[in-house]
This record gives C-alpha cells, sequence and structure tokens, in this order.
C-alpha cells in the first residue's frame, strides 16, 4: 500500500511528537508498504494559526497516496478520501486549558473568532477521517467531551525497542526527555538538595531554548549540586542513552500534564528500571503504578526526593519494579505489530 | 551582524509525494552542505499540484500562508517554493517562472490519467492566464528577496518593478484564489486570509542535471557571507 504519513512541526525542533512520525514511517515500510513522509510547518501562535490552517487545507495530496495517516494537529486538515488520524493532541490552549493561566489565546473579538476557527476546523476534518485513533485515554476523552468524538487508544510503541537493556541498578536517577519549561528538570534539580542518599541525577536532552539550558544550569550552581546533578544539554545520541538507562538505578519523568505516557518511560520499562512520575503529570499515570513499577508523588520536591532515596535504600525492591514495569507494557499491548495493523487495515 | 555558528536555515522546495524530484534532490544536498559548514539545516517539502492552473494557484496561496519560525533564513529552491513569507528570505533560481510552469505543467500531464488531460485540454486559456500572471508578477516576489542566487545558465532578470505597477495583477489573483478561500472560511467565520495582496513568484528548471558538478565550495562560502542576520 502506498502511504503518506502526514504531520507538522515546529522546524528545528525534535521530540517526541517527530519520533512518532519517523518511528511509523519506518516499521510501515518494514512491513512491505511504500511509505513517504510530509512533514510541514506549523507555528501555533494564535494569530497566525488560522493562516496556516488554510495552507494545509489547501495542499493537494489526495491522489499521491491510497491511505493518508495523520498525527500531530492540524495535518488531519490535509483532504484525503481515506485519511486515518492517529491523534496525539489538540492545540489545548484553545480547549482544556480555555481559561487556566496557559490559555494562549485572548479573549478579544479577535481571539474569539480564531478560537471559533479551530473549533469549527478540528470538528469538520477529524469528522472526515475513516478511523480515528489517540494516543492515550487522556486525548480520548478530551475528543469526546469537546468535539464529541469517539476514538480508540493507539499506544506509540518504542522503535527498536530491544536496544534497551539493563546490566545493573547504579547510583542516579536518569531524566530523558527535551529540556523544556513544561518538562519541569527544575523541580527534578530541586529534589536533589533533599535526597538524603548518595543517589545523583542524570539529565540528558537538548533544550527547547537556550535559556533554558542556562537556567537550569544556574539552579545547579546556586543550590551547590554541582557534583550530584550532572546536566548533558545536546540530543544525546541513542546509543548513550540506552547506556545510560542500562546502569541507572531508575529513571524520572515528571512533565506538567502531558497527555501521553512519554517515550522517556517505555524506555525505562524496556530497560527494567522503575519510574518515578508526578501525580499532576498526566499520561504516565496510564502506565506508572505507584509502589508497583514506579512512584506516583505530589509534584513537591521533597516527595521526589523520598521516591528516590526508597529506591535506593532497596535496589532488589527497585529491580522488581523495574520488570513489572516491563510487564506492565506487554499487558497494554504496545507494539508496532498491532499499531501498524490497526493504522493499515 | 554575520550569521552565527548553528545559525538555523531552513531550506525549502516543492515536492511530489513518493518522487524524488530535481529541486527536492538539490535542496537535500544543499541542506547537508550547510550542515558541514557547521549551520543547521532542515529541508522543508511543500507538496505542489501542477496538474491545472487552479490546482497550481492553490498550490501558491498554501505556500505563501505557511509560516517558516524558528528558521534565521530560508533558502528557497526556485519557483513556487520561494513565495513562501520570511523576513530573512534567499532564493536559488535556475530559470524564469514561465519556463517552470510550462515544463511542470507538460510533466504532470504527460503521467495524467486521459480525464485530466481532456479536462486541462478543454480550458486551455487557464494555463495562458496563469503563466501570464506569473510572469508579471515573478519580480514582486524575486524583490522579497534578500538575495537572489542564479545557478547557472539562470537569467539575470531586473527586479525594479514596483508592487504598484502589479497591483492589477495582484486583484485577478486574489479573486481567482476566492473560491480556494471559501473551503474553510464557510465554517471558520474568517472572513478573509490576510497578505494575499502580496502574492508573488520566482523560477528554475532541471537541476539534476547539474548536481554533482555544482561548484559547492563557493556556494556554500557565499551563502555564509551573505545570510545576514538583522
Amino acid at each position: 500500500m502506498k502511504i503518506l504519513v502526514a504531520s507538522t512541526h515546529v522546524p528545528f525542533i525534535r521530540g517526541g511528537g517527530t519520533m512518532i512520525v519517523e518511528d511509523l514511517a519506518a516499521e510501515l515500510s518494514e512491513r512491505g508498504h511504500e511509505v513517504d513522509i510530509l512533514t510541514l510547518p506549523f507555528w501555533s501562535v494564535w494569530d497566525e494559526m488560522v493562516e496556516q490552517m488554510l495552507a494545509l487545507r489547501l495542499i493537494n495530496v489526495q491522489k499521491r497516496a491510497d491511505r493518508l495517516i495523520c498525527i500531530r494537529t492540524p495535518s488531519y486538515l490535509l483532504e484525503h478520501e481515506n485519511k486515518v488520524a492517529w491523534f496525539i493532541h489538540h492545540h489545548r490552549g484553545a480547549y482544556d486549558l480555555w481559561g487556566t493561566p496557559f490559555q494562549d489565546i485572548p479573549n478579544s473579538e479577535a481571539g474569539m473568532k480564531v478560537l471559533a476557527s479551530i473549533k469549527a476546523a478540528d470538528n469538520r476534518s477529524l469528522r472526515e477521517v475513516k478511523k480515528l485513533f489517540t494516543n492515550s485515554q487522556v486525548v480520548s476523552k478530551r475528543l469526546s467531551k469537546f468535539n464529541q468524538l469517539d476514538s480508540t487508544v493507539l499506544y506509540p510503541p518504542l522503535r527498536h525497542a530491544e536496544r534497551f537493556h539493563c546490566k545493573n541498578y547504579g547510583d542516579y536517577i536518569f531524566y530523558a526527555s527535551r529540556i523544556a519549561t513544561p518538562k519541569r528538570q527544575m523541580l527534578a534539580v530541586e529534589s536533589m538538595q533533599f535526597v538524603k542518599s548518595n543517589t545523583r541525577l542524570i539529565i540528558a536532552g537538548s533544550p527547547d531554548k537556550p535559556q533554558v539550558l542556562v537556567k537550569l544550569q544556574e539552579l545547579v550552581n546556586h543550590l551547590k549540586l554541582n557534583d550530584r546533578v550532572e546536566i548533558r544539554g545536546n540530543w544525546i545520541s541513542e546509543e548513550e542513552k540506552v547506556e545510560l538507562f542500562a546502569d541507572a538505578l531508575g529513571s524520572i519523568y515528571i512533565p506538567l500534564d502531558e497527555d501521553s505516557y512519554g517515550y522517556p518511560t517505555l524506555e525505562s520499562f524496556q530497560s527494567l528500571k522503575p519510574v518515578i512520575t508526578c501525580t499532576d503529570s498526566g499520561g504516565t499515570m496510564e502506565i506508572v503504578e505507584d509502589g508497583v513499577n514506579g512512584f506516583i508523588c505530589t509534584p513537591t520536591p521533597e516527595a521526589i526526593a523520598v521516591a528516590i532515596d526508597k529506591l535506593a535504600g532497596d535496589r532488589a525492591a527497585a529491580a522488581k519494579m523495574g520488570e513489572a514495569g516491563y510487564a506492565r507494557m506487554q499487558a497494554m499491548n504496545i507494539s508496532w505489530d498491532y499499531v501498524c495493523e490497526q493504522l493499515v487495515s | 551582524m554575520s550569521i552565527l555558528i548553528k545559525d538555523k536555515i531552513a531550506v525549502i522546495t516543492d515536492c511530489n509525494p513518493f518522487e524524488s524530484t530535481p529541486q527536492q534532490r538539490l535542496a537535500e544536498e544543499l541542506c547537508l552542505r550547510l550542515q558541514e559548514i557547521g549551520h543547521e539545516s532542515y529541508v522543508i517539502k511543500v507538496p505542489v499540484d501542477w496538474h491545472n492552473g487552479d490546482a497550481l494557484m492553490q498550490s501558491i496561496l498554501s505556500l505563501r500562508l505557511l509560516k517558516v519560525m524558528n528558521a534565521d533564513a530560508v533558502v528557497a529552491i526556485d519557483f513556487p517554493a520561494a513565495i513562501v513569507q520570511h523576513h530573512n528570505k534567499y532564493a536559488w533560481i535556475t530559470d524564469t517562472t514561465a519556463n517552470i510552469a510550462r515544463q511542470r505543467f507538460e510533466a504532470a500531464l504527460a503521467d495524467a490519467p486521459v480525464a485530466e488531460i481532456a479536462e486541462a485540454e478543454q480550458t486551455p486559456h487557464r494555463l495562458t492566464v496563469i503563466q501570464d500572471l506569473l510572469t508579471k508578477i515573478e519580480s514582486s516576489y524575486l524583490s522579497e528577496c534578500k538575495r537572489l542566487i542564479y545557478c547557472h545558465n539562470a537569467l539575470l532578470r531586473n527586479n525594479d518593478t514596483t508592487n504598484s505597477e502589479s497591483e492589477a495583477e495582484f486583484s485577478n489573483l486574489t479573486n481567482l484564489l476566492k473560491s480556494a478561500l471559501s473551503k474553510l472560511t464557510a465554517d471558520s467565520e474568517v472572513e478573509e486570509a490576510p497578505h494575499l495582496q502580496n502574492l508573488l513568484v520566482p523560477a528554475f528548471e532541471k537541476a539534476d542535471e547539474y548536481l554533482g558538478r555544482l561548484p559547492w565550495e563557493p556556494i556554500t562560502t557565499y551563502l555564509t557571507r551573505t545570510l545576514e542576520i538583522e
């Protein structure tokens, strides 16, 4: 089958949203399909969004492929008679974050028009799809609540998951993620001042903006944690990441209210390492079970420090939790065979 | 200020999914060369429909409405990619807009189903109208660019034509695009997309015959020297 995988992104920013597109295309290719990727720039600034939405709508890919699979919002504006969406998030400032400090569209007359446009475009184009999948229960619930649409959860698996392995349960907690304010690496650093064991924290990932990295390093310096917190502020190689997981005691993934469980969570479980997350992290709740395969903490430095010390205090228990995490992934049917079958059938 | 190491340069080109066009290969090669000399570089590919005049106009509008943000500079490979808006836009031109359009229409029709060819033949005047329009507004688009880089036999053209002289053509074009606009506006309450008065255009031709023997070193040096962040 000729399959076009379409998505949007902000040029030069890599993360889960770009990885899912590349991974899906590669997995479909391996299953014998002819696949091409169409990644269009999209900048989610409220007063420039409608023009860009129109741009997507005007791009004609109708006869270019047998199937169009759309991923990041609002790539599903593209028209195709055999369109499927793997919907990973709304423009949240127009939906669940409306009326919160994260609302990114003003209440002005112009803002309300943009808001109406986003909702009208979503409601219309998401009803054009043959099948509607999401990446998490959180997102499915939102589609139901805000757009009155039913959808099926299709959990995004890891690519080449077998690379991840466990060597031992070392002396550090690993935070592997893009370095950005919503990922709350700052909170992870702050927690280290309350950790009683001699556990270290290694943070690795590319920063969204250079200032974020500077601020994070300044916090480490300010708290005099330089010997306990290491920041690798670049997009680390896959090999380096695999090795860092292999030797970690456990991992931490504490984004603020994120939709999906996040690749770092899967990478950790695949490496048989427990995951520390927070009660307000969102999608991680769907896979992390408190005390079973990790810890779900209140989002305070003190609570996170307690979780880190618990892992350090009983490495055998940490190992068991890591294994439980692996088992949980299997139980949830997180596999590319399943994903490809669902998207193509 | 001269361009800094690791400035972000987006290279934009039109594309045809599942095919590798000469422009696409040129863009990808340029992207690699820019990375080699220390820049962050990324290729943006936008499908363009050449099957008839209206389809091309729709594609042109989509390119014009896209925002290439988070890039310090944009290098567009030929028409119609260079229609994209950016405050720091450079174009690499290999032929006139008219030549490019003619070649692409012919290529698209050569592969098209019989019904599409018949449809195109029934409305031959459309292609003529659009070719005239493209030629007339070519210099306006060219004048938006900070630098134009002409490829080999590309013509060096005068870009002094003012936007006001092309105003009538812009109006015609805007009218032509109204039907395309109505697609979303019916639902979205947005009455019209802004910036349409500023429309477009440039030129090119088959670049693959040059690829492999292009003088890459002077090209990348030239780009580095001329990409000044203001």
